[in-house]
């Protein structure tokens, strides 16, 4: 299990968040869900060690996190970031083979190759393995850096279990590949009994795919529980601040869909003095 | 997506993929012949005439083998006490000059970090000044500790100090930002300039002379005790540069994604400057400002080779070498006998390929 318990994170005067406790269990996938600046990528960073918190208590697999030898955390744990800053003209499969930087010295390069080519396939950018990482959209740049995570953290680490930290994977793709890149955090949860955590915008999507759903606002995790228990129309207007109708979804009926109300223009100048 | 679409590509992914491995390594050892070509020219030509077959017989008597040229004594001398450690000395600070730019490049994560350009040389150059001129004076007591080797170690604390700087300016957020990064390289250029200003006015005639000599980059001179003296610590810059190349292309990720990666990175970062501060210090200690070779040098080899530092920084060390001893030729040659300071040629070679570069940046809109 990843937990965080009573964790809080400031910087300078200012408090991202507030005494925050949340498990990510093996094999879940948890949406996690909130307006701008509520702290989720925040709690993202803290998870992935790239913060330090300054009270509460991480602890990944039952052992804290700090204590982890960088080398081993990061054969058990990927992080997406939200963009990638490289500029420098790689190639797909050079990116997509620094995700094996942890195994270099444990597995042979035509070992790590396969699992490459493996990632590409499951992230659908085989065809791409040869183009020049810089000349690729956004959305392709999103699903190499995707094959790139899962590719190191692509075998299982028996006993331990496998974290999977998505920071808004979905954001520049089309609504194919949205879908397509949950499927493959679902599928991976699923079949590796990894946890996955995703920071996602689109509630619909985090009713479809996640197991559980946890809101953060102004730092502090309001609710956590099943897309059910959590979305409903009173919460969403409380946390976004905007008027939704929740019902369920016509195919799913155990999954609820979120119908935002149409903004009126006397709308828009209250909610832009707010 | 199908399987047999999958099974498809590979075949053909990975014949382009070896391929391009074969090319990576052709360039490597085409750069190495044309090393060893450039490294004969610079031994046989010059004001002093020798033929390839005299320097053959003379370095071959070195061996105790006689070879059946003959050569004068003058020709001797010039060729084993001149020539030879003033080669070996381009050799060493060309590649580490380019192998320090790579890494720079890799660190800051933009192609524009050239070690002269923000700076780190002339923080080098300025501490090696102040070391000349205050040697009998503020300098004394260290300078009775290590004699010959304060020179050096000043240049690198200085090296290593305006780099410390440079990046702590740049990099906020998460993000190194070019623009701040070639303020601070102008900011501290100036703040040099000024202070060797300054020191040039308390210089005596003796000191004038070698200052000059700061402010342009020479190979002249260079006896195998300068050799010795620098030596060290280029190798040291060389054979462990080339041992971060994982990490630093992983920096090219991203700090935060090296570290999920599982990077050390915060010591990654102070082991490439501290590299960097020895060669870039050891080299301006020596042989003065030698501007531009990192830059055009770890430039031209992404467009060869792709920007994976394995093969970048090896590739760095063979076409540095290669260009400060083609510089250096036409230094010696140009104005025969006299010389034209080697810092000269490759500004003039390299402030063209600089202006080309942003030119190409602003128009690629990165």
């Amino acid at each position: 299990m990843l937990t965080a318990t009573n964790t809080s994170v400031r910087i300078g005067a200012k408090i991202l968040l507030n005494s925050v406790s949340l498990d990510l269990h093996p094999g879940e996938v948890l949406a996690v869900i909130g307006p701008n600046g509520a702290g989720k990528s925040t709690l993202l960073r803290t998870l992935s060690g790239e913060l330090s918190a300054q009270s509460g208590k991480l602890l990944m697999n039952g052992r804290p996190l700090a204590a982890w030898p960088s080398q081993e955390a990061a054969k058990m744990r990927g992080v997406l970031p939200q963009a990638s800053a490289l500029a420098f003209r790689f190639c797909v499969m050079e990116v997509v083979m620094m995700g094996r930087s942890p195994h270099r010295q444990s597995r042979s390069h035509a070992d790590n190759i396969a699992i490459v080519r493996q990632a590409l396939a499951l992230t659908d950018t085989t065809h791409l393995a040869e183009r020049i990482y810089t000349t690729l959209s956004g959305g392709e740049r999103q699903r190499v850096q995707l094959a790139r995570v899962l590719a190191q953290i692509w075998e299982p680490c028996d006993p331990l279990h496998r974290y999977l930290l998505l920071d808004e994977p979905t954001s520049a793709l089309d609504l194919a590949h949205q879908h397509a890149v949950l499927a493959i955090a679902r599928r991976f949860a699923d079949t590796s009994a990894a946890g996955v955590l995703a920071i996602l915008h689109d509630l619909n999507l985090a009713a479809l795919y996640a197991d559980r759903i946890a809101v953060l606002h102004r730092g502090r995790l309001i609710t956590v529980g099943t897309p059910g228990q959590v979305l409903n129309s009173e919460l969403i207007r409380q946390i976004f601040n905007y008027p939704v109708t929740v019902g369920t979804h016509p195919l799913y009926p155990d999954r609820p869909l979120t119908i935002p109300h149409l903004m009126r223009t006397a709308d828009t100048a209250k909610w832009e003095t707010n | 997506m199908t399987t047999s679409s999958i099974y498809l590509s590979k075949s053909a992914m990975e014949q382009r993929l070896n391929a391009f491995e074969r090319r990576r390594a052709a360039v490597l050892v085409g750069l190495g012949v044309l090393l060893i070509l450039i490294s004969l020219l610079s031994l046989v030509g010059g004001a002093v005439a020798i033929s390839p077959g005299q320097a053959g017989a003379i370095l071959a008597k070195l061996l105790g083998i006689d070879l059946p040229w003959t050569y004068a004594n003058e020709q001797r001398a010039v060729l084993l006490s001149i020539r030879a450690p003033r080669l070996l000395m381009g050799l060493l600070v060309g590649a580490a000059l380019a192998v320090s730019g790579a890494a720079m490049q890799g660190l800051f994560r933009n192609p524009l970090a050239d070690p002269a350009l923000i700076g780190i040389s002339s923080g080098a150059a300025l501490a090696a000044v102040a070391v000349i001129v205050l040697q009998t004076s503020l300098f004394a007591i260290p300078s009775q500790l290590l004699g010959r080797y304060l020179l050096p170690i000043a240049a690198i604390a200085g090296g290593f100090a305006v780099s410390w700087l440079v990046y702590r300016i740049a990099s906020g957020n998460d993000r190194v930002d070019v623009g701040s990064l070639l303020l601070a390289g102008i900011a501290i250029n100036a703040l040099a300039g000024s202070a060797t200003g300054l020191l040039v006015y308390v210089a005596n005639d003796d000191q004038l002379r070698t200052l000059t000599f700061w402010s342009m980059g020479s190979l002249n001179g260079i006896a195998w005790a300068d050799m010795a003296l620098a030596a060290p610590f280029l190798l040291v810059n060389l054979l462990l540069l080339p041992l971060l190349a994982d990490a630093m292309n992983a920096l090219l990720l991203g700090e935060a994604e090296a570290g999920h990666l599982g990077f050390p990175v915060e010591r990654v970062k102070t082991a490439v400057i501290a590299l960097v501060a020895l060669g870039v210090g050891a080299a301006v200690a020596l042989t003065g400002v030698i501007g531009f070779v990192g830059l055009v040098v770890s430039h031209l080899l992404r467009l060869a080779l792709g920007p994976d530092h394995r093969w970048l920084l090896p590739g760095s060390a063979l076409l540095g070498a290669l260009l400060l001893l083609c510089a250096d030729y036409l230094a010696r040659t140009l104005a025969a006998p006299a010389e034209v300071p080697i810092g000269i040629i490759t500004g003039v070679l390299g402030s063209p390929f600089f202006l080309w570069l942003l030119f190409r940046q602003k128009i690629m809109g990165h």
